[in-house]
């Protein structure tokens, strides 16, 4: 007897369906498959047979074929289990095929036939919903993740004995019950509290403002400061400043997330940006994604959220070389020999780095260090990555905090993000119809077109350009940034207290360039 | 051919070899009377001579006294050549028993027995002051090796020292600014430029001034080599001034060196806390001289030298150097910024702009340092204000900016 199961097999962040047919006759008893299935797929029959066993089905002494359509795609991952085992009690005529129409499957066995959790429920719900189907079975630890898709009912099952039942109509419906997750209302319920709050952060008035200007405008953003001068802090806290994560937003990185199976029954959706904070030790692929088995690298897991590299100048000169594509395009290409993938990789940078290799310069009381060292030191971030970031500050040790104390309580991040939503509004409707969305993002015309001087302002920036030999890129860097102090301040014309701010966040290319 | 010639490229022949240095050839020519008496009384066999040598076992004297006994002429030809192709480059040469050969150098113990220089030699009539210090100085070093370098050069001070980055190279570029000499002493052949940064200097320095090592053209710099410089620097001055000096630095070798010369030495006081001082502090605790102002220095040549100032800038010079400013300089200097100040009532704009300068040093100071101290004179900005007002004294070229930390230049 022939049927056929619907189910999905992934294919970089996206998931594409998959027609499992099972046929069993007549022939010397055995079991195959065919189908370009990878390596965990290949072991899905020992799985299957075991399982069914442990549920009191013995398979037939029959032929079992197996094959996976479209046959010309590689099939990844465990979630084939499940629809190989359903197909093949509908070849077995255990269960009636006509049950199975319209429904996907997805879940991984375990011997005692239970359902274990699989990457890619999220996306694999989305692709049903594209393709009309109207149920999704999955394992219950995944089935809220897929819960957050309108119009599709995901019943999560525990074991396979439990689903044959169902199919055929027996036990307790009511255990089968779709669920079904607003996004929109946990979006809003997440908007409101965040773990991390710059209203925890006293002093560093500099770092602050600077990450406030670099979020409004979406400008990559390099803290340079000794260590524990509260670097970090600040970086964890810029997620908290960025307007909310929007519905498709979420979906789309939930999405990245399901795929890599970061998502669990604890957090099944994500609905803060992401925050990546990568050590220096970390191997290029796992920053860019692809490997053998290829799945989504940290840069994609920091998309629509922040990727902050602390002690960037220790990083391989390979791995900063890395952002650089991302950085242009919002997304990366591994190539692989079965295939190209491209995975998302939107993100705001964020670099922490010493200034040095003691961390005390410019405070030459403390920093021994030869202007050569310094430059050295800075050298591996030259180049490509220093061209793309936008403001610098240099923090405060943390000697200097303690003269802050006492003094007025520090502003929550929920105020920040009122001033940066607003003047994330004013980029919205300035690049409506642009390929841009933000001010950071402009090319040269188009600060030309944008950046408009009030007539002081122009003499002032005249000046900049002579008194401090800025380059070409470092002159267009200054207007983009006081073009995104001038729309937090709700100005359409930037004047000097505007310029005199980015002038004062420019990067220093004598030194660090 | 000339006989001082003769002698000199002799001289320069066995100086060239490695091993005959100044103990060994003194010794030569105190027993021979002359470099050539050296040459002709081995191929004699004159008595003395091969068991000096022996003594100090160097294959290659001996080897290079048998070639001349082979042939006088033909040798102090070919050797000629090598003179002529060191002359053809700027490059001179002069022995210790030569009238060139610079006095000040002959009474220190192990002088070199010669000197390779482009340019020319400190003059012999006009006082020298070495000024070294710490290659990686803080501001307030720079600006008192930029003060005494051009206050002392104003005055025909010789400004000596060892070209190095931080307050070496700074001192000498000051003196030349100031239209001065200086001499810069290496550890590496003249026609090396070390460090190479300093190549501007290495070139307006061998044009005003010299350029002098005892090492060969061609030897490349070597650190092992930079002690035995410290020593030329510090023998050929009167005087030896300190700027800033860690402990046990080389810098602090140098100074004993100089102790050993019996020079005289002067040191920069510094603040107790900063490391880059503990050397200098120590010395003036030992008894050295307090160069509290050029002038303190210039009063110690005085005795013994006719000093006459270049310019009559000296006096204004000091003052504005180490935090001197005079009341009337600073209206002076802030009117001019008030009248840009866009938005503020003259007198306002001017008393905030004075408390700015007030609250900005020589050394960088972090934006939250500088906004306490306004705080302290009354003006309570916000970070985002300060950081306008800076970049404003930025453009103006009144401060410069390093990250968020501002000092005053
Ligand atoms: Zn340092």
């Amino acid at each position: 007897m022939y049927s056929v199961v619907l189910s999905s097999a992934p294919y970089g962040i996206e998931s594409f369906l998959v027609r499992v047919e099972v046929d069993v006759s007549s022939g010397l008893p055995g079991f195959d498959m065919v189908g370009m299935p990878g390596g965990e797929v290949k072991e899905a029959k020992e799985r299957v047979r075991v399982a069914l066993k442990n549920i009191g089905i013995a398979l037939p002494p029959q032929k079992i074929t197996v094959n996976l359509s479209p046959a010309n795609l590689r099939k990844k991952g465990t979630a084939l289990d499940l629809p190989i085992a359903v197909g093949i009690l509908a070849a077995m005529e255990e269960i009636e095929e006509e049950k199975l129409r319209g429904i996907l499957f997805l879940g991984e066995l375990g011997l005692n036939a239970n359902l274990e959790s699989v990457n890619g429920v999220l996306p694999s719900v989305i692709l049903a919903k594209d393709k009309g189907l109207k149920k999704c079975i999955v394992p219950a630890c995944n089935a809220k993740e897929g819960a957050v898709v309108d119009g599709v009912d995901v019943i999560g099952i525990e074991n396979l004995k439990e689903l044959i039942d169902y199919l055929k109509g027996e036990g307790n419906p009511g255990d089968f019950k779709a669920l079904h997750i607003s996004l929109k209302k946990l979006l809003k319920e997440e908007s409101v509290k965040s773990e991390y709050d710059f209203a925890d952060v006293k002093g560093q008035e500099g770092l602050k403002r600077g990450a406030e200007i670099a979020a409004a405008g979406f400008h990559h953003f390099m803290m340079i400061g000794p260590p524990g001068a509260g670097k970090t802090m600040i970086a964890k806290r810029i997620p908290s400043i960025l307007p909310p994560l929007g519905e498709r937003e979420s979906l789309e990185v939930s999405k990245i997330y399901s795929i890599s199976g970061l998502l669990s029954d604890e957090r099944p959706i994500i609905l803060k940006r992401p925050f990546c904070n990568p050590h220096h030790t970390i191997t290029e692929q796992a920053l860019s994604g692809g490997g053998n088995h290829p799945k989504p690298g940290v840069i994609s897991l920091s998309h629509r959220g922040v990727l902050f590299l602390d002690e960037a100048a220790h990083f391989s000169k390979a791995a900063i070389e890395i952002l650089r594509q991302p950085m242009e395009d919002k997304k990366i290409e591994v190539s692989r020999t079965y295939g190209t993938f491209i995975y998302p990789a939107d993100f705001m940078l964020v670099l922490a780095t010493n200034p040095c290799p003691c961390g005390y310069y410019p405070d030459r009381n403390k920093c021994r260090c030869s202007p050569a060292e310094i430059k050295r030191y800075m050298s591996k971030l030259s180049g490509p990555i220093m061209d793309r970031i936008d403001i610098s500050v240099t923090a405060q040790s943390m000697k200097l905090k303690e003269l802050e104390g006492g003094g007025p309580p520090s502003e929550d991040s929920a105020s920040i993000r009122r001033r940066i939503s607003l003047a994330r509004e004013i980029q919205k409707k300035r690049f409506r119809g642009k390929e841009i969305d933000f001010n950071a993002q402009m090319n040269a015309k188009e600060v030309e077109e944008y950046c408009i001087l009030e007539p002081a302002a122009k003499t002032y920036m005249q000046r900049a350009y002579e008194a401090l030999g800025l380059s070409a890129r470092g002159y267009h860097k200054i207007l983009k940034v006081a073009r995104t102090i001038a729309d937090l301040d709700g100005k359409e014309i930037i004047d000097n207290r505007h310029l005199a701010e980015a002038i004062g966040l420019r990067i220093r290319e004598d030194i660090y360039g | 051919m000339d006989r001082d010639l003769e002698e000199r490229i002799l001289a320069a022949a066995i100086y060239e070899i490695n091993g005959a240095g100044w103990k060994l050839l003194s010794e030569l020519y105190e027993d021979a009377g002359s470099m050539k008496e050296i040459f002709e009384g081995f191929a004699r066999g004159r008595t003395g001579i091969r068991e000096k040598i022996r003594g100090r076992g160097s294959s290659e004297i001996l080897a290079l006294l048998n070639s001349y006994g082979k042939n006088p002429e033909g040798f102090t030809e070919e050797k000629k050549n090598l003179l002529e192709g060191y002359e053809a480059k700027g490059i001179h040469f002069t022995y210790y028993y030569e009238n060139a050969y610079p006095k000040r150098l002959k009474s220190i113990p192990g002088p070199p027995f010669g000197i390779y220089y482009l340019g020319k030699l400190p003059d012999e009539d006009r006082p020298v002051v070495s000024i070294i210090g710490a290659r990686d100085c803080s501001e307030y070093g720079r600006r008192c090796a930029e003060l005494f370098g051009k206050s002392l050069a104003e005055y025909g001070v010789q400004i000596v020292s060892g070209m190095a980055r931080g307050i070496d190279g700074t001192s000498q570029k000051a003196a030349l600014s100031a239209g001065g000499e200086t001499y810069a002493v290496l550890g590496s052949g003249v026609d090396v430029c070390y460090p190479s940064a300093n190549r501007s200097l290495y070139e307006e320095a061998a044009n005003h001034g010299g350029i002098l090592s005892e090492y060969k053209p061609g030897t490349e710099a070597k650190s092992t080599l930079f002690p035995a410089r410290n020593r030329i620097i510090a023998g050929l001055s009167d005087l030896l001034l300190v700027v800033e000096a860690r402990h046990r630095s080389g810098t602090y070798i140098t100074v004993c060196q100089a102790l050993e010369q019996g020079r005289e030495i002067f040191a920069v006081p510094g603040r107790i806390t900063d490391g880059l001082s503990d050397g200098c502090n120590q010395l003036i605790k030992d008894g050295a001289g307090i160069a509290s102002d050029p002038k303190a220095i210039l009063d110690a040549l005085m005795g013994r030298f006719e000093l006459q100032s270049l310019s009559s800038g000296f006096a204004k010079t000091a003052e504005a150097g180490v935090g001197k400013r005079t009341e009337t300089q600073e209206e002076a200097n802030l009117t001019g910024v008030a009248k840009k100040a866009e938005g503020c009532t003259a007198g306002s704009a001017n008393a905030l702009l004075s408390a700015l300068l007030r609250s900005l040093e020589e050394t960088p100071q972090p934006m939250e340092v500088i906004l306490k101290r306004l705080s302290g004179f009354g003006f309570d900005l916000s970070y985002t204000e300060l950081l306008c007002e800076l970049t404003d004294l930025c453009l103006l070229g009144k401060a410069e900016g390093i990250g968020n930390y501002y000092r005053k230049t």
